[in-house]
């Protein structure tokens, strides 16, 4: 295929082809820097809550008289939600993974608390059963005992043990085993570390490290419910817990029960809405340049229909018609993307200083520019195909 | 002769379908995903107040942490965005200010008295009697309450609209009994549809919040030892024991507004508060370099980044897309045109001049940019559907208003007529003796 003589024609008549080079390059960076936004709401989206957030119901049953006896009444509760059909395990705890809404604590490596080296733990306020309940492992150490569970008000005390996530407590003891060793609070309060668990999801959305996370074996009157059930069961329960609880004391302020998973969701939906726009405005980009392109190439076969009818009476076969709009196309496409090589970059470039947004990653470059040149041809398609269907005895005509 | 050229205009629109619903649909994507976008980012940084917003202040006092600010951003360290509880009570003592209410947030549990209903649990603002007047809250029965009332902690309640409906059927509830976490509190006052956009005054919940459904003295939950649900944040290691102690600390959790209508009286405020902080210092409080400060209602949502730079971004790939949208239509347009070439000769060959052509082809670029502003405006009306409905809160503010409606109209007819400026000088420089010559 010559190349030449396709150039020569383009730069004879530069309009249309400048006009579809624009696009695509405009398109390209548009395309390449949603793409990368979207990448990076995913990965946040898909780091592990490390519960077995799926299969959880989350119920709350607000008391306001204060003259109570707590133990009581979750044990009572308790037994009322497992006596349900299809929940497995029920446990009362402070916050869950992604709620956004929890409360954290600092604590010093060293009884003399200047020596020690700070750091901050997110805590899970919970029972002796919640490794069931959540599908948690225990991988070191052991979990809370029964009689270890401080309920307040009433018991008094405070704990003075932890059980940490094992991310962290890899980093605090520099991946010595930390079973045994102590942690101290501003206060000067020893905590013993009884146990690590298969690491836990941070409560809030974008605060603290992921995995700085504690439990801790205390209960309130106020704290919700974590309901296990399989998950075929898991919808059709929620209105169930709700009479359950309901039912047990009608004065009490209860909730409707939400899935872990909703509120997962919710804590999400800004980003989950944020990549479908995104994803709208890449597929009406490509889809309108694409049209543009098909519009431009018909326009332009139709502008030549005379020459195409001289040369294929003097001898060019359809293939080569075809081969000479498919290039021309390419050509147009390429000079596009190497333009918008340089856009994108400056794009994100102006991104990054502007807003927080990460450096844009070039892993996915090849994908959009190969992406680009199959919309390129697929558009150019259909026109240049039906130029190979030109009548060479046009030529011969309107001389 | 316009009428002349509209025919014309519609005869070519007509001869020519797909090519001009192509045009037609290109500007309408345009206007629709940048329409949509430029409401959202519209309605976010609206001003909730606009009568008084200028003299209406967040109060932020510089508590923090002496080693570590609370914000570090680019343009340096700020002071956190609540007060604490010693210090808010402290500045409620100024008369300064015309108005001043410090304020938090809570649910109570809220049922009519004894009549065996599951109580429900409201969104209740705990405030001062001067947060009404400050925001001008439209009233439809009664008022709010007094410094007296503030003082003595009364157990009195306003209430929304939507639950005296609920409650009271509509009907003018001041007088009755509402019973709030088993305490009966009385009726003083009902609002009107009251829904300030942003939700400035307290945007811990959410920027776009719906407004309370409750109101209550400030003292009442702190009488009651209460705790606030919006956000508590604590940076000093100090002894909590006691809700005195808390009450006491160093914690951040409550809003505080003042209302101040002159430069002069808005520098005496400050320089009060700066005094206060400079007093604190000598009890080893306020250890940061002085930065107390005094926000308008739109400074302060700047502040708080109210408008996220994804509303930004969103914004800046919607107008490319726009710009994609119109160099399709100009290379459209421009086929289109110069298809026309050899009817323009003729037309030019039998005298029409420049000017003539220009107008003829202007005509057709103003009606497709009509239509596809049109076609642009149910896109954007159904995309903001889409939006309320992906965003949680968006329910009351993604609505196009008739201001938004002239600019997206007036954004595709200039659009259009930018698009059509080259197509239109193009085939009015055709020389009609090479057109003529062809046939």
């Amino acid at each position: 295929m010559e190349i030449r003589p396709i150039l020569s024609t383009l730069l004879r008549n530069k309009t249309g082809a400048i006009l579809i080079a624009l696009q695509i390059a405009l398109t390209m960076a548009v395309v390449i820097n949603a793409a990368f936004v979207i990448a990076d709401r995913r990965d946040t989206m898909a780091k592990t809550t490390g519960v077995d957030d799926g299969n959880l119901i989350l119920a709350r049953a607000l008391q306001t008289d204060r003259d109570i006896d707590v133990r009581s009444i979750v044990e009572r509760d308790t037994s009322a939600l497992m006596s349900i059909d299809g929940v497995q395990k029920v446990s009362k705890i402070s916050t869950v993974p992604l709620s956004n809404s929890g409360s954290s604590q600092t604590f010093s490596t060293s009884a003399e608390l200047e020596d020690g080296s700070w750091f901050n733990l997110a805590y899970y306020q919970t029972d002796a059963v919640a490794t069931e309940t959540l599908g948690l492992e225990v991988t070191r150490g052991r979990w809370f005992r029964d009689d270890e569970i401080v309920y307040n008000p009433g018991d008094g005390e405070v704990p003075r043990v932890k059980v940490l996530s094992d991310a962290v407590a890899d980093e605090i003891f520099e991946g010595e085993d930390p079973i045994g060793k102590f942690i101290y609070t501003s206060r000067g309060d020893a905590i013993e570390i009884i146990g690590t668990i298969s690491s836990v999801g941070r409560p809030w959305y974008n605060w603290g490290e992921l995995y700085s996370t504690s439990f801790t074996p205390f209960v309130e009157i106020n704290y919700m419910y974590a309901i296990r059930t399989a998950p075929e069961n898991r919808d059709r329960l929620i209105p169930i817990i709700e009479e359950t609880l309901v039912a047990l004391d009608t004065d009490r302020l209860v909730g409707e029960p939400r899935t872990h998973s909703e509120v997962i969701a919710r804590t999400y939906s800004r980003d989950v809405a944020m990549n479908r726009m995104l994803t709208i405005v890449m597929a009406l980009v490509v889809s309108i340049t694409a049209l543009g392109i098909v519009g431009l190439a018909s326009f332009s076969v139709a502008q030549r229909h005379r020459q195409i009818g001289t040369r294929r009476a003097v001898g060019a076969r359809r293939h080569h018609i075809l081969s000479y709009f498919l290039v021309e196309n390419w050509l147009i496409t390429t000079g596009g993307i190497v333009l918008g090589l340089v856009l994108s970059f400056a794009l994100n470039y102006w991104l990054v200083t502007k807003y927080t947004l990460p450096k844009l990653d070039p892993v996915a470059l090849p994908l959009v520019v190969l992406g680009l040149w199959a919309v390129g041809l697929l558009a150019a398609a259909g026109p240049a195909r039906k130029a190979t269907g030109i009548d060479p005895a046009i030529a011969t005509r309107t001389v | 002769m316009t009428a002349y050229y509209l025919k014309l205009a519609w005869l070519s629109v007509r001869k020519n379908p797909l090519l001009t619903s192509l045009m037609i649909g290109a500007i309408a994507l345009g206007i629709g995903v940048s329409m949509t976008t430029l409401t959202l980012y519209h309605v976010m940084s609206s001003d909730p107040l606009p009568q008084k917003s200028d003299r209406v202040f967040a109060v932020q006092l510089d508590t923090w942490n002496p080693d570590d600010p609370y914000y570090e951003r680019d343009e340096g360290s700020a002071p956190p965005p609540q007060t604490t509880f010693r210090d808010s009570m402290a500045l409620m003592e100024s008369d300064i200010p015309t108005h001043q209410a410090a304020m938090l947030h809570r649910g109570f549990a809220a049922r009519l008295d004894e009549d065996g209903a599951r109580p429900e649990r409201l969104s209740t603002r705990a405030t001062y009697g001067d947060f009404f007047p400050m925001f001008d809250v439209p009233f439809l029965f009664g008022s709010g309450w007094d410094r007296n009332a503030d003082d003595r902690a009364e157990r009195v309640v306003v209430l929304s609209k939507r639950i005296n409906d609920k409650f009271f059927g509509g009907e003018d509830s001041v007088g009755e009994r509402l019973m709030l976490d088993g305490a009966p509190f009385t009726v003083v006052g009902v609002i009107d549809e009251w829904r300030p956009i942003p939700h400035f005054y307290d945007l811990n919940g959410g920027d776009f919040d719906d407004s309370e459904e409750l109101f209550v003295p400030f003292q009442v939950p702190i009488s009651l030892e209460y705790h606030a649900d919006g956000s508590t944040n604590c940076w000093k290691p100090e002894r909590i024991e006691s809700y005195q102690d808390f009450l006491q600390s160093e914690c951040v959790w409550l809003q505080h507004w003042a209302q101040l209508d002159s430069d002069a009286q808005r520098e005496e405020f400050q320089a009060f508060i700066d005094a206060y902080a400079l007093e604190q210092r000598k009890l080893g409080r306020f250890g940061r370099p002085l930065d107390n400060r005094l926000s308008d209602i739109m400074t302060w949502l700047e502040f708080r980044e109210v408008v996220s730079d994804d509303n930004r971004l969103l914004m800046v790939l919607a107008f490319m897309f726009l710009a994609i949208c119109l160099l399709n239509t100009i290379g459209l347009m421009l086929a289109k045109f110069i298809n026309r070439a050899p009817l323009v000769g003729v037309r030019r060959a039998l005298g029409a001049s420049r000017f003539d052509i220009i107008r003829q082809h202007g005509v057709e670029v103003l009606i497709i940019g009509v239509m596809g502003g049109l076609a642009g405006l149910l896109l954007s009306w159904a995309g903001l559907i889409a939006v309320r409905s992906w965003y949680r809160g968006y329910e009351y503010l993604a609505h196009l208003d008739p201001a938004m409606v002239v600019s997206a109209i007036g954004l595709a007819v200039f659009s259009a007529a930018l698009a059509g400026l080259y197509p239109t000088w193009r085939i009015s420089r055709i020389q009609p003796a090479v057109h003529l010559k062809a046939q």
